[in-house]
């Protein structure tokens, strides 16, 4: 069976947007004009086929592509595993942590409805919590309440409870994270043996090096935050960049400097071109490559589905981009700048 | 062969009747227009015709007016028609059109309402169980209703609003969307709006003409439709017997203006002077006399007949003319291009060998008919191009299946050659060989035995090609496909052949050296035995300064060609230092390099420099005061001026410099060494002979589908059975269609394959350039 989803996920990966459909998409005028291009293209023919492009909202394109997404990635897991618990479900472990986060961020920010507009109904089946419940959430015992049946109740209780603040925010969105990522080793030391439960678990190691260095950019470089505060919301996954190597970052006077030298060093090799300014891209552009070495020469079905995902994103990230620049009409040159191939 | 001879005509005559001139060109289908030499730079005075058409606005409208029609447009006989200017044409399509844009623009009107109904038909449809009338609804003052679709995802949003001010209504739902209805009061309608729009709600605008509840609205809109439809088809019958009515004149009228319209495009390959006008063209020699007395009918204008290849900057265009029987295998040589108009056409010895090798390969007597059939029917019903071949084939295919003894497969009917006695003990056979598996190897072996004569006979055309050309030493003599290659591989196949079939061992030292390493030898040593004969044995240039032209083709004959001149008369110092020399670099096509000599009158002299596939490039110099004069002379040829090279303007400044030094020099840098020749040289060779034994081993295909062929039918038999019932006919039907539709085809790309790979790549090169009249076209103008 690792095969044939092996095959199945480069197939589905062999009808990815081109080069040429990126040019094309950034040389459109409008989301309509975005929308009817990509009606025209294999893979997203079918998720537009009923739209109507001329009243079709931002908004409504952005929650298209990621159902399309969740329903590729939804249709490829019945050929694994029906188990819940299996590491084959991370996706729907990752959505419901980014629910979770999502609905916290608007409670902070008094936005009533706002996690609601964001909310992917489709979801409402499949998490284990009620995602109506959440929507309507207006504080944070609310939520506790909302996910009290659920793993995710035991790591914000002590964050939460008493909380009526976004001071903590970042902790829970850490903490909720920390969990996804214990649980997936869990599963992964059940189901996985050797060289595909190391390989596995690197991939997170690397996400979570790379999720801690952008958290030290984001909090030295621009916030010059305290660096104790920082290190509270940093995830405690350690594969390249190791504490002392954050310690490092964090002690120096010009942080910028060390830490995209670390950054190269350590992931980029210098093959991808890191600017400050454009740190996340860097960062992208190597989960791209990453992931697409993985799925060329992996035999590991898991491994092969969680590299299409992950490439699945790095489209779909794409096109938010491609979108938001129609909407807004930037020049296709800067906008080209931020997608990654 | 059969390459249609031509006569390049001039057609000279008053202005005034150029277009008239033109028109009786195009009526005549058989004249070839080209760029005549007098035009563009090539003649003093001349300059190229080019106005616009005051037809071609008329020619936009009659095409528009043809669509709406629905007439199809095409050439008509217009001798009747007694229009000319443009006012009588305008006329013509101006009372056409008072009469069709009525009608069309009533068409229109009815085809908006029918789209605005069966939108509104589609969207009421949606809203199937609304029990109340569209025009209470409309009416209502204080309250707003909105139709329109919701995505899924959406609705299941709608609880959160729970306490807003609204009532929604859902119809259907289908392919991800929901149809609903809102009903909001007016005083909250932009907070509600707010909200639905957040949820992606796309509104559909009702057209107020809608009554009753969602049933009645459904009916009545399907009363509208139809009663809409009824209107449509009544407009399309007035409009159809419009049509009728001036679609034979419109066909006549549109005829004659669009051959007056297109005589204006076709100004531009005329040539003009004071009140003259000149043109060229080729017209197959067979109707000349019949063109000529058409076009000067016209008056004022003469046709003039010229020695074919005399335009400088063109070649006469091919027209294959060939009898009935090879005229569809035309195709075929056509695919791979046209012969060259001074070659000859293939076609004839490609209908022969194809038919002959298609029989071969696929021998069946009652297929060989039905193809011959099924290629009658396909030509009489559809014109298909193949037909005319399959009806050639098939009666090929049909001999030999006689001879093979094969009618459906069937080997009993019919007694095949093989269990003839005489023929049997002839190939050695003691008795009838049971089937044709039986006699594989002579099969085989006669397989190649036709490849060898068909290889032979290519190498034959190749020789008689070439053998005038002024390449004739290096492509009808020492090539692989020369006299010499002719007798290396006739040696060595008659050699085997007598050594392994009848035991007869001529491989003799004698034998080996004359006719198997000396011609090797001769290919091996081809590039120096050329070069040694254009320095030493071909006639000298001409040693004066004028009129000198180097038949050259490369770089390195060049300087063989200048050395041979005598140094003291092209010494540039000294022509230089007289003060009233001019020189000018640039390009001339090879065909206009040969034709240097005869077509620039004065005293000037071209020195080649370097060639490649199509141009050579040199430079003239003549006296200043004859400059113009052998400019123009060049200019006609299609001589492009170029920029002088850096190292030619020095060879000029440098007064004690000679040419040809400076020439020499340039060759030692691309001398080449024993060591590259020898490489090379090996290498040419080697690929020479493997081209012998691969093509012939090649024509092992004709025997390997023979025993294909009789084994598919052996299968088809076997499946069928031995006795008769209705399986065993619905099998023989079923298998020998099968076998038609994939043997049959896939014998016929295998003899294409010979034809091209194997036949015409050892003579014949397609660069020819295709015949192409001037016929009258309906496009509308830009």
């Amino acid at each position: 069976m690792a095969d044939a989803i092996t095959a199945k996920a480069r197939a589905i990966y062999g009808k990815r947007l081109t080069k040429e459909d990126y040019n094309n998409l950034l040389h459109k005028s409008g989301v309509s004009g975005v929308v009817a291009y990509l009606k025209t293209t294999e893979r997203y023919r079918a998720a537009f086929a009923n739209v109507n492009e001329n009243q079709i909202h931002r908004g409504q394109v952005e929650h298209i592509l990621e159902k399309q997404v969740f329903e590729l990635y939804d249709k490829l897991i019945r050929f694994i595993s029906a188990d819940k618990d299996s590491f084959c479900s991370y996706m729907i472990k990752e959505l419901e942590i980014k629910q979770i986060v999502s609905a916290l961020v608007h409670i902070n920010a008094s936005q009533k409805d706002g996690y609601l507009r964001e909310m992917p109904a489709y979801l409402a089946d499949r998490l284990s919590f009620d995602l109506m419940k959440l929507s309507k959430a207006s504080s944070w015992e609310e939520v506790l309440d909302v996910v009290s049946d659920t793993p995710y109740h035991k790591v914000l209780k002590p964050l939460l409870k008493g909380s009526q603040t976004g001071e903590r925010l970042d902790e829970c969105s850490v903490a909720l994270y920390s969990y996804f990522i214990k649980w997936a080793f869990k599963a992964i030391d059940r189901e996985y043996k050797d060289d595909e439960a190391k390989s596995l678990k690197e991939i997170f190691l690397r996400q979570s090096d790379l999720s801690n260095l952008m958290i030290c950019y984001r909090k030295k470089s621009l916030f010059n935050e305290d660096k104790e505060q920082i290190k509270k919301s940093l995830y405690e996954y350690y594969y390249r960049v190791t504490p002392a190597v954050i310690d490092d970052i964090l002690s120096q006077q010009d942080a910028d400097k060390r830490l995209l030298y670390l950054l190269n060093k350590l992931y980029l090799k210098d093959k991808i071109e890191c600017d400050p300014m454009f740190l996340e891209i860097s960062v992208r552009r190597y989960n791209s490559s990453f992931f697409k070495k993985q799925l060329s020469f992996t035999s590991n079905g898991t491994m092969a589905l969680y590299s299409l995902m992950g490439l699945c994103q790095v489209e779909r990230s794409n096109l938010q981009k491609i979108i938001e620049s129609a909407r807004y009409e930037r020049l296709p040159e800067e906008t080209e700048k931020l997608l990654v191939y | 062969m059969a390459i249609e001879k031509m006569a390049l005509v001039h057609i000279e005559g008053t202005l005034k009747r150029v277009n008239k001139a033109l028109i009786k060109c195009c009526e005549s289908n058989c004249f070839h227009i080209i760029t005549s030499s007098k035009g563009g730079d090539g003649g003093k005075g001349f300059r190229a015709l080019k106005s616009k058409s005051p037809f071609a606005p008329i020619m936009n409208r009659a095409m528009a007016l043809a669509d709406g029609l629905g007439i199809e447009i095409k050439k008509a006989d217009y001798d009747d028609i007694d229009m000319n200017v443009t006012i009588d044409f305008d006329n013509y399509y101006k009372d056409i059109e008072s009469r069709y844009n009525n009608l069309f623009e009533q068409k229109l009107k009815i085809e908006e309402a029918l789209k605005d109904h069966s939108t509104s038909l589609m969207q009421v449809e949606k809203m199937a169980g609304l029990d109340t009338d569209f025009r209470d609804i409309f009416a209502c003052k204080y309250v707003k209703l909105r139709f329109g679709r919701l995505p899924v995802d959406s609705v299941l949003k709608l609880d959160y609003y729970d306490d807003k001010n609204f009532i929604c209504y859902h119809f259907k739902e289908e392919n991800g969307y929901s149809q609903i209805l809102y009903v909001t009061p007016a005083a909250d309608a932009v907070e509600i709006d707010d909200i639905f729009d957040s949820l992606f709600f796309e509104r559909i605008h009702l057209p107020d003409y809608i009554k009753g509840d969602a049933d009645e609205a459904k009916t009545e809109l399907l009363k509208l439709v139809k009663e809409e439809n009824e209107n449509l088809e009544t407009v399309k019958a007035k409009i159809g017997a419009l049509k009728l009515e001036v679609e034979d004149d419109f066909l006549k009228v549109t005829s004659k203006l669009a051959s007056i319209d297109q005589s204006y495009d076709l100004r531009q390959n005329v040539a003009a002077v004071n009140n003259k006008f000149f043109m060229s063209g080729y017209v197959p020699k067979r109707k000349l006399k019949e063109f000529t007395e058409s076009v000067e009918s016209v008056g004022d204008v003469r046709v003039i007949e010229k020695p074919v290849d005399s335009e400088p900057n063109s070649s006469p265009p091919v027209l294959l003319h060939n009898c009935w029987l090879f005229r569809p295998f035309e195709m075929f040589v056509k695919m791979y291009g046209l012969p060259n108009y001074k070659c000859f056409d293939p076609t004839p010895y490609v209908a022969v060998t194809f038919m002959l090798i298609y029989g071969i390969m696929f021998g069946d007597l009652g297929q060989g008919i039905l193809i011959t059939v099924l290629g009658i029917i396909l030509d009489k019903w559809k014109h298909v191009k193949l037909a005319p071949v399959m009806q050639r084939i098939g009666i090929t295919s049909a001999v030999f299946g006689t001879l093979y003894g094969s009618v459906f497969g069937n080997e009993e009917i019919i007694k095949p050659f093989f269990k003839i006695p005489s023929v049997y003990e002839a190939l050695g056979y003691s008795s009838a060989p049971k089937d044709i598996f039986q006699v594989s190897t002579v099969l085989l072996i006669a397989a190649i035995g036709i490849g060898v004569v068909l290889v032979l006979i290519s190498m034959a055309m190749n020789i008689v090609t070439n053998i005038k050309t002024p390449n004739w030493l290096s492509e009808a003599v020492i090539s692989p496909n020369g006299i010499v290659g002719m007798i290396f591989y006739a040696s060595a196949a008659v050699g085997a052949a007598l050594t392994l079939g009848l035991g007869i061992n001529v491989f003799t030292p004698v034998y080996i050296i004359c006719l198997i390493v000396l011609p090797l030898v001769l290919m091996f040593l081809k590039e120096p035995i050329v070069s040694f004969f254009n320095k030493v044995l071909r006639p000298k240039a001409k040693a004066d300064t004028s009129n000198i032209v180097h038949a050259v083709k490369t770089y390195s004959d060049a300087v063989a060609e200048l050395k041979s001149v005598n140094e003291s008369e092209i010494l540039l110092d000294k022509l230089t230092g007289l003060g009233f020399v001019k020189a000018q670099y640039g390009s001339v096509s090879l065909d206009g390099y040969k034709k240097i000599s005869s077509a620039v009158d004065g005293d000037y002299v071209f020195y080649p420099f370097q060639s490649d596939e199509s141009n050579v490039y040199g430079v003239y110099i003549a006296p200043v005061k004859e400059m113009p004069v052998i400019e123009r002379g060049f200019a006609a040829l299609g001589f492009k001026k170029m920029k002088m090279p850096e190292h030619i303007e020095d060879i000029r400044k440098e007064q004690n410099l000679h040419l040809s030094d400076y020439m020499a020099e340039a060759v030692k840098k691309e001398h080449k060494s024993v060591g590259s020749f020898i490489i090379e040289g090996f290498i040419e060779l080697f690929e020479g002979c493997l081209s012998y034994v691969t093509n012939t081993m090649s024509f092992l295909r004709i025997g390997g589908f023979i025993l294909s062929h009789a084994g598919m039918m052996l299968v088809v038999s076997t499946l069928a059975g031995s006795e008769m019932s209705v399986k065993y006919i619905l099998v023989q039907i079923l298998g020998n269609l099968f076998v038609i539709g994939m043997e049959g085809f896939l014998v016929g790309i295998q003899v294409l394959r010979l034809e091209f790979y194997e036949i015409f790549s050892r003579f014949y090169k397609g660069d020819g350039k295709p015949f192409c009249p001037l016929v009258t076209t309906f496009e509308p103008n830009d």
